[in-house]
């Protein structure tokens, strides 16, 4: 709690007075900063090593419990909403498109959470993450949200984390920390209108499950596809599933997937078709897709500091842009040549950006269309899984296995 | 204690959070609300008392006071705030505690499941109606982002949209810019004044009174270099000669000493902010400088245009909106005055900016719904008022010079429009192969006679001579028509064709071939008589300048020649 005073003391900004024989002291933050970031990294490792033990060792919903409320408190309350899936990726991003220094701790409380999806899944949602831990905890009633459904809005995130990219990437700012919606909880500064953002998210949340790690997350999207390749993948029960359903009904994320029926002749042949022109459709996407991120750029564009700089200038608005602008040596000729430059690029990144997002929504089309292995049993789908352990309570199977235990 | 009634309490408690989030949360609210117009306040009349003469003792008295007064009130609105928030947060905390511990120690009963198993079948054909909804959501949104957002966006990006630029019609104030100082300008002191000169594009707006050399027998008087490459021609004012060059790399203006060659200066353009693809033919400086008494002007391929003074110093850059025509920017601009008139006939959009000379601010702009076209403008003076004329593909037009506005319209053009007008006497003809051959009066645009029967020129532009208007074909032909009434006089065939313009000069026509071969020519009623032949041996595409008695010529190869009469 020794940075709590601080980051308190931080939100009391206000005019320094005009002393006349005193100078103030400066202020430095680099120690802090330092020294906080490896501390955290530590922690998160510690945490990311007990959520993976009381998943799949202890596969139990108590100890995940404990874990959330121990995310919260520590990475929610105590780190003040770090690490963050929001800023996160924009910060790496940011670093590696224009080249400059990416602080290692950042770095990685950036890569450790992918590296350990590759093995533990998604234990870091499970409750390391503050966001994912306060949306764990304040779940009330599950409203669930169909399937289907529940698919095409998991592509929301996908176009988040691919135009907030383009925008860290080429210096347009990091607009989706706008859009976090628990920081204000964290930093305990609800001033509006991220005030009303939380209120909406936490009303929200109350009936369906993690909305913002569904359907807003980027790093999410990261953390799905790696989790894919996960070495442990979670699973319900290691006692033969009667099919009682009740796992499915338990997991309000739409995770639990049910078993694949054998189906009839007719069945397959209308299966082959939709997949057959699922993939046919693969080139059309990737051009639909291009052509959206296309259209997309200039909108991006538009939010650039030095487009609207020069919209200002032509505009003849004196703006403190302008007088700041006009106070430099650089001249209307260069911020022009740059404007274009970073036009063209924006046009480009958005352009890709886009064609990826085509073949995201054409590989989770095709991935839903195609039939799974045919087993008689309920299944968790890793990419989809957040490791809060609901199925395993929801289950009879596993209930009575455990009492046996005892 | 049994389970239902640990679950009572918890409930009790989750539902005794959940209501002091909630009050202290509104009176939290509530409170920043009332605090925060009388802290304005303050701090805007503490402002305000600073902004008086503080040496006055007891008037900085009161304003410590008030200074200590407003920071205590502030410090101490914040704390009650930050105990406030500090407060809400533990509450946030307790009740995530609360879900949690009920969680945690009640295990989900075990119910019979709802409704029936899920159909993965089904739910796949849903999931396709489900994404096309998505796609048509997705589509939707990005049309109203880029209805919303982008014809600003776009609007900020086009180049050289200046502050001064207003709508159609506007007139800016004149003033001073930058400290540059505006002095105002004669129109016809300042038309009169370059007719001794070669200020621009085929001479001066009014008959040019320069003198032709006392023979067609000429002798080198000086060759310099051209450092760039450029289609323009040189222009004269005094002893200097300007022309401008432009590769894909650089743009500049040069400047030479007219009695000796000597290259005075160079002076760069600032890097373009885009370079258009342009032809050979065309190249990235076709279009002519123009200049005055004090400054030279250059328009390049890329959209910039220079204004340097006669020492070579830039006085005002500017950039107008990228220039994307097919070949290549090619239109010169047009001097009148005190505004330097832009005919900016583009792909996308045609439009006719007249900037102010002295700042580069565009006084107005006229767009007009044309298509591209390569033209340059024409100064029309009648009862000594400026005009302009622009021809484009579809339309002919005339704009009033100090208001931009359009004074009339004659839809009667088509094709590739490269040539440009020429007018006298109220009159304004003009000629270009596929567009149209004939005459406008200028007052109200009404078309005095068209001849649809005599080739046109592609590229030269037709001259007046007289009574006749006289047509330099690309194939070698020369065409005279009448300027009273349109018929064709004669026709002549030479051995080359022509591209560069040919001129009026002294009462005669001075042209020059593809091949350099340099003409002076005596319209008579029924031919054209070649007064002087002068082979010059070097391929010429631009119109030849005139100073004191010699002719200024630009070559392909990249020579300024200067040809002077042999004794």
């Amino acid at each position: 709690m020794t940075q709590l005073p601080v980051l308190l003391a931080a939100q009391a900004r206000f005019p320094a007075p005009e002393f006349e024989s005193y100078s103030l002291p400066q202020m430095s933050l680099e120690e802090l900063a330092a020294d906080s970031v490896l501390w955290r990294v530590l922690v998160l490792c510690i945490f990311l090593a007990a959520g993976s033990v009381s998943f799949y060792k202890w596969r139990s919903r108590k100890a995940m419990l404990a874990y959330s409320l121990a995310g919260l408190a520590v990475f929610g309350f105590l780190f003040a909403s770090c690490p963050c899936p929001v800023g996160m990726f924009q910060n790496v991003a940011q670093g590696i498109a224009d080249g400059s220094y990416i602080q290692p701790g950042v770095l990685l409380l950036f890569a450790i959470p992918l590296a350990a999806s590759l093995f533990v899944g998604r234990i870091f949602c499970g409750g390391a993450c503050p966001l994912g831990a306060i949306q764990e905890l304040l779940h009330w009633k599950s409203v669930f949200v169909p399937r289907p459904l529940d698919r095409i809005l998991r592509m929301v995130p996908v176009l988040l984390l691919l135009i907030f990219t383009v925008c860290a990437m080429y210096g347009i700012g990091f607009p989706l920390c706008y859009l976090e919606p628990y920081l204000p909880v964290f930093l305990l500064d609800f001033a509006t209108p991220f005030a009303i953002l939380s209120a909406v998210f936490l009303i929200v949340g109350l009936f369906i499950s993690r909305p913002f790690c569904r359907y807003v997350c980027p790093y999410g999207v990261l953390l799905r596809f790696f989790s894919l390749f996960s070495m442990l993948k979670p699973r319900i029960t290691a006692a033969e599933c009667v099919n009682c359903r009740l796992c499915e009904q338990g997991c309000p994320n739409g995770a639990v997937l049910p078993p694949e029926n054998a189906g009839n002749a007719v069945q397959r042949r209308t299966g082959s078709r939709r997949l057959s022109m699922l993939v046919a459709c693969i080139p059309f996407a990737l051009f639909a897709g291009g052509l959206f991120g296309y259209f997309c750029a200039p909108v991006l564009s538009s939010f650039h500091r030095d487009v609207r700089l020069l919209h200002e200038l032509d505009a003849g608005i004196r703006s403190e842009a302008v007088e700041a602008f006009e106070s430099t040596e650089t001249t209307e000729s260069e911020l022009r040549a740059r404007v274009v430059k970073l036009e063209n690029g924006i046009l480009l990144a958005s352009t890709a950006a886009g064609v990826l997002f085509g073949a995201a929504v054409m590989a989770e089309l095709i991935a839903e269309a195609r039939r799974r292995k045919e087993e008689e049993i309920y299944t968790i789908d890793p990419s989809l899984c957040f490791c809060c352990g609901r199925c395993y309570a929801a289950c009879p199977l596993e209930r009575k296995e455990k009492h046996h235990e005892k | 204690m049994k389970n239902d009634e640990i679950r009572r309490t918890l409930r009790f408690l989750q539902w005794t959070a959940l209501t002091f989030i909630l009050t202290l949360g509104l009176l939290l609210a509530y409170d920043m609300y009332r605090n925060r117009a009388p802290i304005k306040q303050a701090q805007n009349e503490l402002a305000a008392l600073k902004q008086q003469d503080l040496a006055d003792a007891k008037l900085a008295q009161t304003v410590r006071d008030l200074d200590y007064l407003y920071r205590a009130t502030y410090f101490q609105t914040k704390d009650k705030q930050r105990r406030g928030v500090l407060l809400l947060g533990i509450a946030f905390f307790v009740l995530c505690g609360l879900f949690g511990a009920e969680m945690f120690w009640f295990a989900p009963k075990l119910k019979v499941p709802r409704g029936t198993a899920s159909v993965p079948e089904k739910e796949r054909r849903q999931l396709l109606v489900f994404a096309s909804c998505g796609i048509v959501v997705l589509a939707i949104a990005l049309a109203v982002l880029r209805l919303t957002l982008v014809p600003a966006a776009e609007k900020k990006t086009v180049p050289g949209t200046s502050a001064a630029s207003g709508d159609a019609g506007s007139q800016a104030q004149p003033g001073e810019v930058k400290g540059i100082p505006t002095e105002p300008i004669d129109l016809m002191a300042a038309l009169e004044a370059e007719r001794a000169q070669w200020p621009q594009f085929r001479g001066s707006t009014l008959p040019n009174s320069n003198a032709l050399p006392a023979n067609w027998d000429f002798q080198e008087k000086w060759t310099s270099p051209i450092e760039l490459p450029g289609n323009n021609s040189p222009v004269i004012w005094d002893d200097l000669v300007f022309l401008s060059g432009g590769d894909g790399k650089n743009h500049a203006v040069f400047c030479y000493d007219a009695n000796s060659g000597e290259l005075k200066w160079k002076t760069e353009a600032p890097p373009a902010a885009q370079l258009p693809e342009v032809t050979d033919d065309t190249g990235y400086a076709a279009p002519t400088p123009c200049v005055d008494s004090k400054r030279v002007y250059a328009v390049f391929a890329s959209g910039e245009v220079l204004c340097l003074g006669h020492d070579g110093a830039t006085l005002w850059h500017r950039q107008l909106p990228d220039p994307v025509i097919m070949y290549g920017y090619a239109s010169s601009p047009l001097l009148m005055g005190d505004k330097l008139v832009i005919q900016y006939d583009l792909d996308e959009k045609q439009t006719v900016f007249a900037l102010n000379v002295f700042t580069g601010e565009t006084v107005w702009q006229t767009e007009r719904d044309s298509a591209p076209s390569w033209s340059s403008p024409k100064g029309v003076v009648v009862d000594g008022k400026g005009m302009v004329f622009t021809a484009g593909n579809r339309l002919a037009e005339l704009f009033d010079l100090e208001t931009g506005r359009q004074l009339w319209s004659q839809e009667c053009m088509g094709g590739e429009v490269a040539a440009s007008a020429s007018a006298r006497d109220g009159k304004i003809f003009f000629s270009n192969s596929g567009a149209f051959t004939g005459a406008f009066r200028a007052s109200d645009g009404e078309i005095l006679f068209q001849n649809d029967d005599s080739p046109a020129p592609d590229v030269a532009s037709a001259v007046l001579s007289g009574g006749q208007y006289l047509l330099f074909g690309s194939g070698g032909t020369i065409i005279a028509i009448d300027a009273a009434d349109g018929k064709e006089l004669y026709e002549e065939d030479l051995d080359n064709g022509f591209y560069s313009s040919p001129v009026e000069v002294g009462g005669k026509i001075v042209a020059v071939d593809l091949d350099g071969v340099l003409y002076k020519f005596e319209p008579d009623e029924d031919r054209i008589e070649t007064e002087g032949k002068y082979e010059l041996g070097k391929k010429v595409v631009c119109v030849p300048a005139f100073h004191k008695g010699n002719i200024i010529l630009r070559t392909t190869e990249n020579e300024l020649i200067c040809l002077e009469a042999k004794p």
